[in-house]
């Protein structure tokens, strides 16, 4: 904000108030000097030609000059008044204005000593929502009055309510409470190398190749084997000695057959995503969800929904319990897809097979039947795997 | 005259500054000119500024869009480009 002489409006000019007066008359330049010998500041003082000149003073100044100017049988106008009177006027006229801005002022510091947003990160087998229910625990949930929050508490709190964390930080930075965990690794089996165990069969099949490191094998190729049969034993026959109880290690790999099976309602038809699609607004306030649009209980089951939900709020600074929520709506179109149901049913029959031996599938068959409401496929392959495992009994 | 030569002597002497003893000083930086003890404006003009110091002294600013930003009962500040500082 400048005034009629440039000059930014100052905090003084803003309370005080300023006047800008031109002064026309002979000797106009003795209305300064009686105005500095009154001590009364003079500022912006501009020559208007020889009688004339243009000056601010403080509004409370103004009486005094129009005075001293009489005296001095000067002219003397009014050019303009900032702040002061009129901007104590202008305030009243605008107080509801006034009042509204600080209440928004008092909503944003109020809603910023509340936790609005909690950002969970590092966790990839602890679930997010155990996490959110340990915090919750720990004292820690939506809403929750910041300030009488302890971060080490918090923490602690996490640790001995969720044992797989090894570690965990919590950092409240406004209304975002940010948690950062790190899993516990997986303890490794721990044995003793001269420890006695056989290895076993653990399931049927043909001997195709054995790679013995320690112990004494039992099978050959070509031959059958029955699950819980002992391979390798750990029993060393010595010609010199007596027998040496060892631990057995080795593989065993043979050919084995798989049979899985899975059941599932008959599928009528796919559905694919295509065709028109619609968008619907709403705001969420707390808990609080106000919908942007009408006819609310129109069917929607013929759609793909897509949510997207933005918190309002300053990264880093402030969240606000505020969220803008877009629906896109994306309509479905249905086609018939029985293979396409069995294909991806075998596909995950196939891959839950594959992470389950320890080798490779060979060959497989797959047979899909149908009875009046249900799908039945049968996944049946022949593997190479090892198949010997460690027996401590 | 005499006056003025025995107040600048004695400020000599006492090694204090002669504004101290209510000389007229003036300051320039830039385009910002202090006038400190001054004893009034004679006259205003955006090309020259003339101020009384006391005891008949003068002091002449000319210059080009000069005004006087700020003026109190002792000092005056003076804005604009500066050409010359003349005493009389």
């Amino acid at each position: 904000m400048r005034n009629t002489a440039g000059r930014r409006m100052g905090l003084n000019d803003l309370i005080h108030g300023t006047v800008r007066l031109e002064a026309t008359g002979a000797a106009v330049e003795e209305l300064l000097n009686d105005a500095a010998a009154a001590e009364i500041a003079l500022t912006d003082v501009e020559s208007r030609g020889a009688y004339a000149l243009r000056l601010t003073v403080d509004e409370r100044d103004r009486a005094e000059l129009l005075t001293m100017a009489e005296r001095r049988y000067l002219d003397v106008r009014q050019l303009s008044l900032r702040g002061g009177s009129r901007g104590r006027a202008m305030l009243r006229r605008r107080a509801p204005l006034l009042v509204l801005a600080m209440l928004t002022a008092a909503g944003v510091f109020l809603a910023s000593l509340f936790i609005w947003d909690v950002d969970i990160r590092g966790a990839e087998n602890v679930s997010q929502g155990r996490i959110l229910r340990a915090l919750e625990d720990s004292g820690l949930h939506y809403g929750s009055f910041w300030p009488s929050l302890s971060a080490g508490e918090l923490q602690n709190g996490l640790l001995l309510r969720l044992p797989e964390l090894a570690w965990a930080s919590v950092n409240l930075n406004g209304s975002r409470a940010q948690v950062l965990v790190l899993e516990r690794a997986e303890k490794p089996e721990i044995y003793r190398q001269t420890a006695f165990a056989d290895l076993t069969a653990k399931a049927a099949g043909i001997v195709t190749r054995t790679s013995v490191r320690n112990g004494q094998c039992l099978v050959r190729p070509g031959e059958l084997v029955t699950p819980g049969q002992r391979l390798i034993a750990g029993t060393v026959d010595s010609l010199t000695a007596e027998p040496r109880q060892v631990r057995a290690l080795g593989e065993v790999w043979a050919q084995t057959f798989h049979e899985r099976t899975a059941v599932c309602p008959l599928p009528e038809e796919k559905k694919t995503a295509g065709g028109r699609g619609f968008t619907r607004l709403a705001v969420k306030i707390g808990e609080k969800r106000f919908n942007f649009y009408f006819n609310s209980g129109n069917p929607i089951d013929e759609y793909d929904k897509m949510i997207h939900e933005t918190r309002i709020g300053v990264d880093g600074l402030f969240t606000l319990p505020v969220s803008l929520i877009r629906e896109v709506f994306t309509e479905i179109r249905t086609e018939p897809g029985r293979e396409a149901r069995a294909d991806e049913i075998a596909a995950r029959l196939r891959e839950t097979l594959r992470q389950s031996i320890e080798g490779e599938i060979l060959s497989e068959t797959v047979t899909v039947s149908e009875s009046d409401t249900r799908l039945v496929v049968t996944l049946r392959a022949q593997c190479e795997e090892n198949i010997a495992v460690l027996n401590n009994s | 005259m005499r006056r003025n030569a025995i107040v600048g002597g004695l400020a000599e002497r006492l090694e204090v500054p002669g504004e101290a003893l209510g000389e007229l000083r003036v300051q320039t930086a830039g385009r910002t000119a202090l006038v400190e003890n001054h004893r009034g404006l004679l006259s205003l003009g955006e090309e020259s500024i003339v101020i009384a110091g006391g005891r008949g002294r003068r002091l002449t600013l000319r210059g080009t869009g000069l005004r006087v930003q700020a003026m109190t009962k002792k000092e005056m500040l003076i804005c604009g480009t500066l050409q010359a500082v003349e005493w009389d």
